[in-house]
């Protein structure tokens, strides 16, 4: 079914719309869970969270054009939230070393850390991003929305993968310092 | 905040970002051709450095079990939609546990039936006896194969991947800086419920070569392969590489002497390397990290003074996940697998084997 079939089934209220939301998207959200929370079970409960979160979402909100991209931010804020919560999830490799990865970019503790929503947070990683060219852009988001390995996003660009590692410092170093500049003092 | 708020913030950026990194990257065959021209020549170096020891290796004409093994699955890594991510899982070892990676393939993925079926038909020949049952999923060793640096793990759907090994689990993990020393006993205690009996004490690369690769001594090694670090790829880096050069030691001497540094290294297992490093020796680790106010790596001092190891033994079997690190003096993997510091007799000896001044 069309997208905005879709979204127009959320608008109406009509249950169907979860129900084509799974056909349609079911079987990527699953792999997308699983790829962050390496479980099965825990993979299709993220799913019918995200399915829920969409079915109280919209309305108000209407992702014409970017479903897919809005299933998706559901589903993994959902796996995301379980490994949070979950240390034996945690000790996935490839996401350990993502959540490592991103601790480089914390600057120190200050009382102002919890103040700052995380709706506030994404705003200032976007404008952060828009400073840079499109291309580091999407290798930024590749590892840390998408959650390429780096192998993947080397070939993906046909970069080395020294080059790929060394754009994903300096760029994780640089939003350090965004991040003290609003606020943070390290 | 932690680094998953981090993560989360990122999850939030703009649409139009995310739909441009979908689709982001070069589509054009040129450079996926010149990728794949690079990755074939440097598969034949590889081939032809390792080729050179086995070919030294005295008394071995057969294929190794470990060449066929890759070979068979050559063909199958590049297929279009497997999935290169690593897996991790504890499997009990003797008396230790240890991490295995699933190595690049579509094991588990759903979305590739038809890849996971030619997996799991070519393993078929590899598969030995069971090691460890874990409800119904299976881990094997691999046929003819001396040691566990493979095992191949059988799905309950009899679904065949294989996966390599990483570390042993160590205490190491639950030192995390800042934690209190209670965070450690809880670790220790879950660790034992879930593993009674089991070590979690740091371990000897030489328990490590016999428990997992079947090395008892250092006769067991036909040769060691030390090639320059690949960190540093910037034009000064790549000169470096060409003059530091790729060096194959296989005289019984030199064999011996590696082999009695190595074996004494303790290594620490999966943990915070760097928090190590730091709390241990500041000034050797800033040393052998340093970098310019942009944050280049100043000097190449880490290419002169750092080899990549790969340790082939005399039954085919390599050992290629050492790295030797000269100017903080320890052996480390990858991942946040590392030695404790050697001493500076065991950093002499090794850099007169491998000629770093």
């Amino acid at each position: 079914m069309d997208d905005d079939k879709i979204i127009d089934l959320y608008l109406s209220r009509d249950e169907s719309a979860i129900r084509e939301t799974e056909a349609k998207y079911g079987a990527r959200l699953r792999q997308t869970a699983y790829r962050i929370t390496e479980d099965r079970s825990t993979a299709e409960e993220c799913e019918n969270d995200a399915y829920l979160a969409a079915w109280n979402s919209i309305p108000p909100y209407e992702p014409r054009g970017y479903l897919a991209e809005y299933l998706l931010r559901l589903v993994k804020h959902a796996a995301i939230d379980v490994c949070r919560r979950n240390q034996r999830l945690k000790r996935r490799a490839d996401f350990c070393e993502l959540t490592k990865e991103m601790e480089e970019c914390l600057p120190g503790k200050s009382s102002a850390e919890e103040e700052l929503e995380a709706q506030e947070l994404s705003g200032i990683i976007t404008d952060f991003l828009q400073d840079y060219p499109e291309e580091q852009q999407s290798v930024f988001l590749r590892r840390y929305w998408f959650f390429d390995t780096v192998p993947e996003i080397s070939r993906r660009f046909g970069f080395s993968q020294g080059k790929v590692k060394s754009i994903l410092f300096r760029m994780r170093d640089a939003l350090k310092k965004r991040l003290e500049r609003e606020g943070y003092k390290a | 905040m932690n680094a998953y708020d981090l993560l989360d913030a990122v999850n939030g950026v703009d649409t139009d970002m995310i739909q441009e990194a979908e689709t982001a990257g070069p589509k054009s065959g040129a450079r996926r051709k010149a990728w794949r021209k690079i990755a074939v020549a440097a598969a034949c170096l590889t081939l032809a450095a390792v080729g050179g020891i086995l070919r030294a290796s005295a008394g071995r004409k057969e294929t190794s079990v470990q060449e066929r093994l890759l070979s068979a699955l050559s063909s199958l890594k590049q297929s279009e939609g497997s999935s290169t991510y690593v897996k991790v899982r504890q499997i009990p070892l003797g008396n230790r546990i240890a991490t295995y990676g699933g190595l690049s393939g579509p094991y588990h993925d759903d979305a590739f039936p038809a890849v996971q079926n030619q997996y799991t038909e070519k393993m078929q020949a590899f598969v030995g006896p069971v090691i460890y049952k874990q409800e119904s999923v299976k881990w094997h060793a691999v046929t003819g194969l001396d040691g566990f640096k493979y095992l191949i793990r059988e799905d309950e759907d009899g679904m065949l991947s294989l996966w390599e090994f990483m570390y042993f689990i160590t205490v190491a993990e639950a030192e995390t800086e800042g934690k209190p020393e209670e965070f450690r006993r809880e670790w220790e205690q879950k660790m034992q419920a879930a593993y009674p009996g089991a070590v979690f004490s740091y371990y000897t690369y030489e328990e490590m070569f016999q428990t997992v690769y079947g090395v008892k001594s250092w006769e067991d090694i036909a040769g060691i392969t030390a090639a320059p670090s690949q960190a540093n790829n910037s034009d000064l880096g790549r000169e470096i590489q060409k003059q530091v050069g790729t060096k194959v030691f296989d005289d019984p001497e030199t064999i011996r002497a590696f082999y009695d540094c190595v074996t004494d290294a303790v290594c620490r297992g999966d943990s915070s390397w760097a928090t190590y490093f730091r709390s241990t020796d500041p000034v050797r680790f800033t040393y052998s990290f340093s970098t310019d106010a942009t944050d280049k790596l100043a000097s190449g001092e880490s290419i002169w003074g750092e080899r990549w190891l790969t340790i082939t033994l005399k039954n085919g079997t390599t050992i290629d996940c050492l790295k030797y690190n000269s100017l903080a003096g320890v052996f480390y993997e990858n991942g946040a697998v590392f030695s404790e510091l050697l001493s500076d007799e065991q950093v002499a000896v090794l850099n007169g084997i491998f000629g770093i001044r």
